[in-house]
C-alpha cells in the first residue's frame, strides 16, 4: 500500500510542472480569444497565431501529463542533451561532486540576485554591486576573504569607469542619500 | 571580380589599427570564453554586447564575430588537456583528443585542432564570400512564403538535430514563439498579453530571454552545484606540433566532409557548432574509413569535430547577412547588435552597406590566421584561466548579465524579466524541457508570424500557398519529412531491437 501510494507520489510529481504548464496555457488562450482589433474581412486576427502555439502546448503537456501518471517518474529523455551536459567523463571524484546538489546555495544566490535587482534602484550600481559581488562570492563557498573584498572593490570601479565613462551606459545612480555617495564615488572616478 | 575588390577592401579595412585592435581582443576573449566551462562562448558574446554599443558597426559586429569564431576553437584545449569540454561543441573531443593526449601525443592533439579549426574556418569563410552575394540577389526575389519555409526549417531543425524528449522540445519551442507575441502586434496593431504595462506594450527583448536563460540559469545551476572546481590534472609541457603533410593528405576527405557538413548545418538557422560537431563525428564514426579507430585517440574524431565547428561559423553568417535570419545563437546576439546599431540584414545590406559586409567577411579571415598565432603561442597561458575561482567569475558574469539586460532598453523591467527567465530556464532542465527551442522561438518568432500572417492575407488564408511556390515547397516537405522520419527513428530501432532479440532467441 506504502509503496503504491509513493509511486502515486511520483507520478503526481513527475506531471506537476506539465500540470503548471497546461493550466497557464489555458489561461492564456482564453486572453487570446479577447484580443481586441477592427475586423477585416476574413482574416485571421492577431489571436490566431497565439491561439494555435497555445494549442500545440496544451494538447503536448496533457499526452506528457497522461504518460507520467500512467508510467510514472519522469518524462523520458531518450539521449541526454549535449548542451545541458556540464562535465562529461570528468573523474569519479568530481563526477560524485556534480551530482550533489546544495539547495540552500541556491535559495541564498536566488534571494541575493533579487534583492540586487530591487536594491540597484535605490541604493545605485555602484555600492549595490560591490556587496553583490562579495556576497555571491561567499554564497559560491569561496572564502579567501582578501580576494573577496578586493576583487569586488577593482571589479566595481572598473565595471563603474567602463560603463559610465568609456561605453556612456547610465547605470542607476539610486536615491537620496545613496544617490549623493553614488556621484561622490563617480567624481572620484573622474566621472562627470 | 566585383566580390574580389569588395573583398580586398574588406580585408584592408579589418587590418586598420581600431578594427585589427578589436579584433585581437575579440579573439582573445573568445578563446577565453572556450576555455571556461562555465561560460559559453553565446554568454560571452552576449556579455560583450553591451560594450559595443558606442563602436562603428562595422567595429562591433567584428569583434562579436571575433569572439564567435575563437570560442568554437578554445574550449578545445581544456577537452584535450584536462577532459573538460570548454564548450558543448567540444565534447567528442573527449573521445578521441584526450586519448590521444594520454597516449603523449598531447602536442600532436593540439596540431590537429588548430589545423582543422584554421582550415575548415578558411574553407567555410571562401564558401561564405562566393556565395553570398549571388545568393543574396536569390533573396531579393523570395516572398513570405520562401521567408516563413525558412524559418519554418530553422524551427523544425532544432527539433530535429536535438536529442531528448520531442514532445518537450516542441513544447519549449513553442513557449518561445508565444513570448515573442508579447506586445503590440505587428500587423493588426492589437495589444498582446500585455496586460496593461508600458513595459510589456513594447514586447520581450529576446536578448533578455537569450540571456535569461542561458547565462543566468547556468550560473544558478552552478551554484546549486557549490562551484565545484576540477582538479587540473600537471598537463606537462604543453606544445602544438602540426601533422606533417602525408598525415594531412590521409584525412583529406575528412576534413572535406567535416567543411560541408559544417557549413550546412551553420546556415542551418537554429542549428549551430554544437550540432555541426556532433553530426559530423556520428558522420565520421559511421562511414568513415578509419571509424574502427575512432574512440580511441583517432585523429579523424578530432578533424570531424573542429572542422565542422568552426566552418559552422562561415555558415551562420551566410543567412544571417543574406536573410537577417540567424543561423546560430551567437549570430542571433550579433543580429541584435546590428539592429541596436539600427541597421537591418538582409539581401539589400549588400546594397546599401556592401563595404560594411566585405570587412566583415574580410575580419573572418584575419581572425582565422590571429587566432592560429595565438592558439599556437598561448595554450598554456590560457589554460591557467581555469585556475580563477568559479565563484568570482560567476559572480561577474552575473553583473555583466545585468548591466546586459539593462542596456537593452535603460529600463530596470528587463533586468528583472531576465531574472525571471533565469529562473524559468534553471527549472526547464531540471523538468528535462530542452532551452535551445525556447530561445530559438524567442528569436525567430516574429519573423515567422510575419511571414505567415502576411501570406495568409496576401494569399486570403490559402495556407497551400507554402506548398505550391517551388522554392518554399522543397523547403516546407524538407522540414516535414525530417521531423516525420525523427518520429519514426525510435519505432524502427524498436522494431530492429526486437527483431534481433528474437533471431538471437
Amino acid at each position: 500500500m506504502k509503496s503504491v501510494k509513493k509511486s502515486l507520489m511520483e507520478r503526481l510529481k513527475g506531471a506537476a510542472f506539465s500540470g503548471i504548464l497546461v493550466v497557464a496555457a489555458i489561461y492564456f488562450f482564453n486572453l487570446a480569444t479577447q484580443f481586441e482589433y477592427s475586423q477585416r474581412g476574413e482574416q485571421l486576427g492577431p489571436g490566431f497565431w497565439p491561439k494555435l502555439l497555445l494549442g500545440i502546448i496544451i494538447i503536448l503537456t496533457l499526452v506528457d501529463i497522461v504518460l507520467a501518471l500512467c508510467k510514472g517518474g519522469k518524462p523520458a529523455t531518450e539521449v541526454s542533451s549535449a548542451e545541458n551536459n556540464e562535465v562529461l567523463e570528468a573523474g569519479e571524484g568530481l563526477q560524485d561532486e556534480v551530482q550533489k546538489r546544495y539547495p540552500k546555495l541556491l535559495i541564498i544566490g536566488g534571494l541575493m540576485t533579487v534583492a540586487y535587482v530591487y536594491l540597484i534602484g535605490i541604493i545605485g550600481f555602484a555600492l549595490c554591486t560591490f556587496f553583490y559581488l562579495a556576497g555571491f562570492m561567499y554564497a559560491g563557498r569561496f572564502r579567501r576573504h582578501v580576494m573577496i573584498w578586493v576583487s569586488s572593490l577593482v571589479g566595481t570601479v572598473f565595471l563603474v569607469f567602463l560603463f559610465i565613462k568609456v561605453v556612456y551606459v547610465s547605470l542607476p545612480t539610486g536615491i537620496p542619500p545613496f544617490e549623493g555617495l553614488t556621484l561622490m564615488i563617480y567624481s572620484l572616478l573622474g566621472v562627470n | 571580380m566585383e566580390i574580389l575588390s569588395h573583398f580586398v577592401s574588406g580585408i584592408m579595412q579589418t587590418l586598420s589599427p581600431v578594427t585589427f585592435s578589436l579584433l585581437v581582443i575579440g579573439i582573445i576573449l573568445g578563446l577565453i570564453a572556450g576555455v571556461l566551462p562555465g561560460l559559453t562562448v553565446v554568454m560571452g558574446v552576449i556579455l560583450i554586447l553591451p560594450f559595443t554599443y558606442p563602436m562603428d558597426t562595422t567595429n562591433a559586429i567584428i569583434i562579436l564575430t571575433a569572439i564567435y569564431i575563437a570560442g568554437t576553437y578554445g574550449g578545445a584545449f581544456t577537452s584535450i588537456l584536462f577532459k573538460i569540454p570548454g564548450e558543448p561543441i567540444h565534447v567528442p573531443l573527449l573521445w578521441d583528443g584526450y586519448p590521444m593526449a594520454r597516449k603523449g601525443q598531447v602536442a600532436k592533439a593540439l596540431g590537429w585542432t588548430l589545423y582543422a579549426a584554421i582550415g575548415g574556418g578558411l574553407l567555410a569563410a571562401l564558401v561564405m564570400v562566393s556565395v553570398s552575394e549571388p545568393f543574396a540577389k536569390v533573396a531579393l526575389s523570395f516572398s513570405t512564403p520562401e521567408y516563413f519555409a525558412i524559418v519554418f526549417l530553422g524551427l523544425t531543425s532544432v527539433i530535429v538535430l536535438g536529442t531528448g524528449n520531442i514532445r518537450q522540445a516542441v513544447v519549449s519551442l513553442a513557449l518561445g514563439l508565444l513570448l515573442a507575441t508579447v506586445g503590440v502586434d505587428d500587423i493588426y496593431g492589437a495589444q498582446r498579453f500585455t496586460f496593461g504595462t508600458a513595459i510589456l506594450r513594447d514586447g520581450i527583448d529576446y536578448l533578455t530571454v537569450m540571456v535569461g536563460t542561458y547565462a543566468v540559469a547556468e550560473v544558478i545551476s552552478r551554484l546549486e552545484h557549490g562551484f565545484v572546481s576540477p582538479n587540473l590534472e600537471q598537463a606537462g609541457k604543453i606544445k602544438t606540433t602540426f601533422p606533417t603533410f602525408k598525415e594531412y593528405r590521409s584525412r583529406i576527405g575528412v576534413f572535406l566532409r567535416s567543411t560541408v557538413i559544417g557549413t550546412i548545418i551553420g546556415a542551418v538557422p537554429g542549428a549551430g557548432a554544437t550540432v555541426a560537431s556532433f553530426v559530423s563525428y556520428g558522420v565520421e564514426k559511421q562511414y568513415g574509413k578509419n571509424r574502427d579507430e575512432m574512440g580511441k585517440g583517432a585523429p579523424e574524431g578530432i578533424v570531424a569535430c573542429q572542422t565542422a565547428a568552426t566552418a559552422s561559423v562561415g555558415g551562420a553568417l551566410v543567412p544571417l547577412l543574406t536573410l537577417g535570419i540567424p543561423g546560430s545563437g551567437c549570430t542571433a546576439v550579433i543580429l541584435g547588435a546590428f539592429l541596436l546599431h539600427g541597421i537591418q540584414p538582409g539581401p539589400q545590406i549588400f546594397i546599401t552597406s556592401p563595404d560594411m559586409v566585405y570587412a566583415i567577411y574580410g575580419s573572418v579571415f584575419v581572425g582565422l590566421a590571429v587566432m592560429a598565432v595565438i592558439g599556437y603561442f598561448a595554450v598554456k597561458p590560457l589554460c591557467r584561466v581555469l585556475d580563477a575561482p568559479e565563484a568570482l567569475t560567476s559572480a561577474f558574469i552575473m553583473v555583466l548579465c545585468f548591466i546586459g539586460g539593462f542596456t537593452i532598453r535603460n529600463n530596470i523591467t528587463d533586468v528583472w524579466m531576465m531574472v525571471i527567465f533565469g529562473l524559468v530556464g534553471y527549472f526547464m532542465e531540471r523538468y528535462h524541457y530542452p532551452i535551445a527551442p525556447l530561445v530559438l522561438g524567442a528569436i525567430l518568432g516574429p519573423i515567422a508570424e510575419r511571414a505567415f500572417m502576411t501570406t495568409m492575407i496576401s494569399f486570403s488564408n490559402d495556407w497551400t500557398i507554402f506548398f505550391t511556390r517551388p522554392i518554399s515547397g522543397v523547403i516546407m516537405i524538407l522540414s516535414i519529412v525530417s521531423i516525420l522520419l525523427t518520429l519514426a527513428a525510435p519505432i524502427l530501432r524498436k522494431r530492429k531491437r526486437q527483431a534481433q532479440s528474437s533471431v538471437g532467441q
